[in-house]
């Protein structure tokens, strides 16, 4: 319950923080030229179950990169602003505070990524058509938990990384590929499907595929359970690398950053 | 006279390699790896898959080449933008104001060396399009081709002076960097071709740099022979130089405008 309560206030800090910084117009406009682009390509063929996965997958893709670039790069920025200390002390363990923000990001973020399926949606020449409607909502669900949990292993490996500038340039829009948040994971070349099974959102897209295409519940139940299972795996390769950063934090009196 | 010339040689090699050095913010192993290697290997694969998912091998080759030129831009104009933006952030640009420097030198030695950045972008970029959607180079004339990535390469990096001049004006690097390349990612043919634009938007494309010259890779990629795109190829390198004297411009103005003001901010 204390936990909960953390999460929450992170959520909220997190949350005032994005709302108080000016609108930034340039992340919301950055979004449409992709948009545009991912439209003209879908409109080709004009296949709706294509349509509405892009349309879905594009909200999702222009959330990945902020969500992750943001959580990234949260423990630096506490760190640089002096707050840091303070999640430190506290007993909540500091994996909690940072999945709070990243809901908040998350939340943020997606304006972004609404307006990347609106342009989508209303240049892609056809509505788009789902075959199985609550599966969708729920495999929704777990895409959004996955993005939000595996934002997580971002934050304490952008600090043991110690990526100089421009590092991530290649990673985030790579982890993109490896969500499969614009190519259904059958889509993809065999090497690049591998690596992708270990990524709890290629998963949870692969059940959003699975619901507009008119799979059987139990081929989406089986995507979603090894979501789950993938997400425990993200999940615990977090945890291992947060206590490392705290311990060294807790050692040192520093991330060894600055 | 000689000597002048010379010393003239050695100041502005001098230079390009400082600028380069010293303001190019990706010059670390991590950033260049990155950067000039894997990120154009991620956008090729990101617009290829999509192409063949979407709509078919034939059209994802397309949307390859094209991204692989498009990456050749991100990495120039990114690359020349942060000498610009650096130099105004850390305030050193101020030396070269009380300096009888030679502006012409120093405006042009900005983009030299980022010009081998955007050629091995290019390869990287092509090696990963020949490698996912299989494009065939058999056939192509390869004289050819790398005459005509040397001309896009040195007219984008012209263009990256322009916009680095951009950048040094308005004091932000990261957003007009972002906005030109998407602009140059929806206007300049590199997936959607310019012939579906309207009138007014098609003439518009004709004026970017890249537009001419992926048209030509286009053509020769579609079997054209190489004798009817000169005039292609000799527009797009006439636009590149274009933009980089309205940059040599811009440059003059901002230098104008900082004496008058007294100050960088």
């Amino acid at each position: 319950m204390n936990n909960l309560c953390a999460i929450y206030a992170a959520f909220r800090q997190r949350w005032k923080l994005e709302m108080s910084s000016k609108i930034n117009l340039f992340d919301l406009i950055l979004v449409i030229p992709t948009a545009i682009i991912l439209a003209w390509i879908v409109r080709q063929r004009g296949d709706q179950d294509i349509i509405t996965y892009v349309i879905i997958g594009a909200f999702f893709s222009a959330i990945w990169r902020g969500v992750v670039f943001q959580i990234g790069w949260s423990i630096n920025t506490e760190s640089a602003n002096g707050t840091l200390e303070s999640s430190i002390v506290c007993r909540t363990p500091l994996i909690m505070l940072i999945f709070g923000k990243s809901l908040a990001v998350f939340l943020y973020k997606s304006r972004s990524g609404l307006i990347a399926s609106i342009v989508i949606l209303l240049l892609a020449g056809k509505p788009p058509a789902v075959d199985n409607i609550p599966l969708l909502l729920l495999s929704l669900i777990f895409v959004v938990i996955s993005i939000a949990l595996t934002s997580l292993l971002f934050a304490p490996l952008f600090v043991l990384v110690r990526g100089k500038g421009g590092f991530w340039n290649a990673i985030i829009p790579f982890g993109a590929i490896l969500s499969c948040f614009l190519i259904p994971i059958i889509h993809l070349p065999q090497g690049l499907a591998i690596a992708s099974r270990f990524i709890p959102a290629s998963w949870a897209m692969e059940s959003v595929w699975f619901s507009i295409t008119g799979k059987t519940w139990w081929e989406i139940m089986r995507s979603w359970g090894m979501c789950i299972l993938t997400t425990f795996f993200i999940l615990g390769a977090s945890y291992i690398m947060f206590s490392i950063v705290e311990k060294r934090v807790r050692a040192t009196g520093s991330l060894g950053i600055n | 006279m000689v000597n002048r010339l010379f010393d003239g040689i050695v100041s502005f090699t001098q230079q390009s390699y400082l600028t380069y050095r010293g303001l190019f913010g990706w010059l670390n192993w991590q950033g260049y790896i990155s950067n000039v290697l894997l990120r154009p290997v991620v956008v090729v694969l990101t617009f290829s898959l999509i192409g063949r998912f979407a709509v078919g091998l034939g059209v994802a080759q397309r949307f390859a080449l094209g991204m692989a030129v498009l990456g050749m831009f991100f990495i120039a104009m990114n690359g020349i933008a942060q000498s610009y933006f650096f130099d105004r952030q850390t305030g050193t640009i101020k030396y070269l104001f009380i300096t009888r420097g030679n502006r012409i030198s120093n405006y042009l030695s900005r983009g030299i060396c980022h010009l081998p950045n955007a050629i091995l972008a290019f390869i990287t970029g092509i090696f990963t399009a020949w490698l996912v959607v299989y494009i065939n180079f058999e056939w192509f004339n390869w004289g050819y081709l790398i005459l005509v990535v040397m001309v896009i390469a040195i007219s984008m990096t012209m263009f990256g002076q322009f916009i680095g001049v951009l950048v040094l004006i308005t004091n932000n690097w990261v957003h007009i960097a972002g906005l030109t390349n998407s602009i140059m990612m929806v206007l300049t043919g590199v997936i959607i071709p310019i012939g579906r634009f309207p009138g007014p938007l098609y003439e518009f494309a004709k004026l970017l740099p890249m537009t001419n010259g992926l048209l030509v890779l286009g053509f020769l990629f579609d079997g054209a022979e190489f004798s009817q795109l000169y005039g292609l190829l000799l527009r797009e390198l006439i636009t590149g130089f274009t933009y980089l004297i309205l940059g040599y411009l811009g440059f003059i103005y901002f230098e104008r405008h900082v004496r008058q003001t007294g100050e960088l901010h």
